[in-house]
Parts: structure tokens; C-alpha cells; sequence
């Protein structure tokens, strides 16, 4: 797969990456190669258990892989690459006994990004994902509000690149989406139903049993 | 604010809103009053506060820290939540620690609450002011938190149920040896007795405080500490050395690092 921009531009570069979860085992997802540039957005499509997710994880450094990956020119998962890398996580989890507001809170202060203050940042990062002030303080069970805090989370403080795991195509997601490759940032999402996203990332990466189709 | 600070912090504000969490606390408080008055109306009330007393730190402390320990990190790993932490630029050592931390501080403060609670209950009843109890409940506390950091390293790696099966076995074999290196001390193993004291030598002990040893051997310890006996012959309990407490808080430091290897090494959601 190549993209116009060079290496050196790339926001995400992968080459033959592998991932086997235990030894012996059939790699879960194998010979990955990948080049996503500032502005660019990609889908990554396929059936549940193709390696998707994987995918992701490795890109944001929560597994070990093999091959060669680089993300915002560094090694995935170290706090200098992931302080500019928005992570949106699937499922509802994630924010478990926590309200939006606090589950984005801290994520905005662990990336310690943006030039806004600390409130005036979440703030914006909840209403771009839509979640209005009323329900930004409770903590819920509510799926909708979950999947836009994955929402926020991915977005807030500006990133320079954001992965999205099974995002809902929310209105905001759209917006979100947009905007980021606009100001020249990537998107990178998953997706097993993905609806308008592939119109709206541009790429498509399909996986089958691990292996780009 | 490091990362370390703010995790702990977010863990604390979590864990102390969770119902069981917050249904052992207030049970505790509630027998620990319960203990208080009916000390009052006890023959031996003194020996009834402090057996009671010391009931409540063991039964419901080994509740909270098979709890707290059990739901350090499996669930949120599964759940993704240590996984959006991680990705977000946490290093894995603060992740581990602060979980373990966070925990550790809850365990206190649940101690704390329930011993200052029996201390003013048996001031207000006139039994006057127990600081041997107070030592006892930093003993408890020590021996608490030895199990919570075992459940905490297993809960790594496996599921909560199985995590807290390896925190109580943990807490048992603790209990284990040092009661056996008591009968190892005046010889009732017989062929046994080198192998007791390998073992004391090498697995973490139970913290035994003055306090409780002296009921112990007196058989007035209740359920917290029923007397130690071979062979219907009572062996006697000595409270713990200097020694004994480097020894476990040693233990806790190594089982702490079980933690944070466990978490490095292990793939995230």
C-alpha cells in the first residue's frame, strides 16, 4: 500500500508487522504493510477476529509485535509518541465507574497537550463529541454517552493522530474526523460495520484471518 | 501532577463509589459498634472488646483486601481502561504502582476507620483507651496488606475469583508458618521441626501482635485467634520481632514488583 507523501512524512509506517499472541500460534494478524500521511484517513474492514483491533493495539504500543513499526516518527506506546496519538477505544468498559468528564480529564492530563487550560480542553473535547454538560458529571452505563466519551478521548488536545476502535457514526464522528485531517493530522479506524466511514476516511485496508486482503 | 499521583488519585475516586466497596466498609463500622456495646455488657469486657475488635479487623479487613486486590487490574485490563491509560503515554511502572498504592491506601483507611471507631466506642464505654489494640490493628494492617498484594500480583494475570483464591492462600500459609515455627520452637514436629523453620525462614509470616498473642495463649482470642494446639497440648504464640515485620514488608515490596512485571510484560486492550 503507498501513499504520496515519502516516509519521512509519514504519520505511521509498518513493514511486515506481525503479531502472535501465543508462541506456536497462528499470527493474528501477519505481513502488514502500512503508510498513513498527515491528512490523510484509513478504514481498516473486516469480519470479527480478523485482526482489527490488533491492529490498533499495536499501533498504539498495548502489544508486542514483530516487523517494523513507527508512529510519529517513534516507537509506539513510549510517552513522547503517545502524547500526540488520540486512542478511542472500543466498547463501553473503558470508562467503567467513571464519568466522562473524568475518564477525559485524565486522559487530557497524562497526553498534557494543548494550549488551552486543562478545563477549556476537556471542555471542548466533550462537546465535540457531543455529550452535553448535564450528563458530562454522572457516571452512566448508558452506551451512547460511552461511545462518545471513546469519542472524546480520541480527540482531545488536538492529536496529530487518532485511532478510533469501532467508533459509532455519530454526527460528531464525522466532524471529528474531518477536522482532524483538515489540520493535517491521520485518522486510523476499525471497524466491522462501517456504515459511511470508508467514503469518509478515503482508504480501506481489509484484513482476512490477519492478512491484508 | 505525575502520573503516578493522578492515577492513584482517579483509582481512590472510583473504587471508594463501588457498592461492595462501600457495603464492607459500613458493615464493619456497624459491628465495630455492635463490639463496642456488647463489651460493655460482657463479664471479661476487655477480652471481649479486644477478641470482637479483632475479629472485625481480621474478618472484614481479609474481605477488603481480597477485594481491592482482586479488582486491581484484570478487569480494567480486559475492560480496556488500563489499555487507554497506557496508550495515553502512562508509563507501565506508574500504571502497576499506583494501582497497588491506590489499593493499599483504601485498605488503611477502611482499617482506620474501623479501629478508630472500636477505640472511641470502648472510650465512651468506659473501658478506657487501648493502644495495644492500636498496635494490633497496625499488625492486622501489615498482614492485610501482604494478602492484598499477592491477590493484586495473581489478579496480572488471572481472573478476580482465582486472583482472591491465591491472596487467601497466601494469607493461610502466612498463618501456617508461623504457627508452625511456634511448635517447631518447642520441638512438637518432631522430624518436621528443621523443615518448619526452612520454611519460616523462607515464605512471608503473619504479623502476631502483643496483644493477641498474650489472648491467644490464654486461649481469649475468639475467632481471630483461636488457641494454637497439637495434639490437644496448647503451643504458645510469641508476638512478632523486628525481624519477623523486615521480613514481611519485604514480601510486600517483592510481591509489589510481581505487579509491575506483570503489567509491563502483559499485552493490553
Amino acid at each position: 500500500m503507498t501513499t504520496a507523501a515519502g516516509p519521512s512524512d509519514a504519520l505511521v509506517i509498518a513493514e511486515s508487522l506481525q503479531v502472535v499472541y501465543q508462541r506456536g500460534a497462528t499470527p493474528a494478524i501477519d505481513e502488514i504493510d502500512l503508510t498513513v500521511a498527515p491528512g490523510e484517513g484509513l478504514l481498516v474492514v473486516g469480519e470479527p477476529g480478523s485482526g482489527k483491533s490488533t491492529l490498533l493495539r499495536a499501533l498504539l504500543g498495548l502489544i508486542r509485535f514483530g516487523g517494523a513499526l513507527t508512529v510519529l516518527g517513534g516507537y509506539p506506546g513510549t510517552p513522547a509518541v503517545a502524547a500526540h496519538v488520540g486512542w478511542g477505544p472500543q466498547g463501553k468498559g473503558f470508562a467503567d465507574g467513571q464519568s466522562p468528564r473524568s475518564v477525559v480529564e485524565m486522559v487530557a492530563r497524562l497526553r498534557r497537550t494543548g494550549s488551552d487550560t486543562l478545563a477549556a480542553t476537556v471542555a471542548r473535547a466533550l462537546e465535540d463529541a457531543g455529550i452535553e454538560a448535564t450528563v458530562a458529571d454522572r457516571v452512566t452505563n448508558d452506551v451512547e454517552i460511552v461511545r462518545r466519551t471513546s469519542l472524546a478521548c480520541a480527540v482531545v488536545g488536538d492529536p496529530r493522530l487518532v485511532v478510533l476502535d469501532d467508533p459509532w457514526e455519530f454526527e460528531e464522528t464525522v466532524a471529528a474526523i474531518s477536522a482532524v485531517r483538515a489540520r493535517g493530522g491521520a485518522v486510523v479506524a476499525a471497524s466491522n460495520d462501517p456504515g459511511g466511514l470508508p467514503s469518509l476516511l478515503g482508504r480501506t485496508l481489509t484484513l482476512v484471518d490477519g492478512v491484508a486482503a | 501532577m505525575s502520573a503516578f499521583v493522578l492515577l492513584v488519585r482517579v483509582d481512590m475516586m472510583r473504587e471508594v463509589r463501588r457498592r461492595w466497596f462501600i457495603g464492607v466498609l459500613v458493615a464493619g463500622f456497624v459491628a465495630s459498634v455492635m463490639v463496642a456495646i456488647g463489651a460493655t455488657m460482657a463479664s471479661q469486657n476487655d477480652d471481649a472488646f479486644r477478641a470482637g475488635g479483632a475479629s472485625v479487623l481480621l474478618l472484614g479487613g481479609l474481605v477488603a483486601a481480597l477485594g481491592l486486590g482482586a479488582t486491581a487490574f484484570w478487569r480494567d485490563i480486559q475492560s480496556g481502561a488500563l489499555g487507554l491509560v497506557a496508550a495515553t503515554g502512562a508509563p507501565r511502572g506508574a500504571i502497576a504502582s499506583s494501582r497497588a498504592v491506590s489499593r493499599l491506601v483504601l485498605l488503611a483507611g477502611t482499617i482506620a476507620v474501623w479501629t478508630v471507631t472500636l477505640v472511641v466506642g470502648a472510650l465512651v464505654s468506659g473501658l478506657g483507651l487501648h493502644g495495644p489494640f492500636v498496635v494490633h490493628a497496625l499488625a492486622q494492617f501489615l498482614t492485610l496488606a501482604l494478602t492484598l498484594l499477592a491477590t493484586a500480583a495473581a489478579s496480572t494475570v488471572l481472573g478476580p475469583w482465582v486472583a482472591a483464591i491465591i491472596g487467601l492462600m497466601m494469607h493461610i500459609t502466612a498463618q501456617a508458618t508461623v504457627n508452625l515455627a511456634a511448635a517447631a520452637d518447642v520441638g512438637r514436629l518432631g522430624n518436621a521441626n528443621r523443615l518448619a523453620q526452612v520454611a519460616y525462614n523462607m515464605l512471608p509470616h503473619t504479623i502476631v501482635s502483643p496483644m493477641i498473642a498474650e489472648m491467644q495463649n490464654r486461649d481469649a482470642g475468639g475467632p481471630a485467634a483461636p488457641q494454637f494446639e497439637i495434639n490437644s497440648v496448647p503451643v504458645p504464640i510469641h508476638p512478632s520481632t523486628i525481624g519477623s515485620v523486615v521480613w514481611t514488608i519485604a514480601w510486600c515490596a517483592f510481591l509489589l514488583w510481581l505487579c509491575f512485571v506483570g503489567i509491563r510484560q502483559r499485552n493490553l486492550n
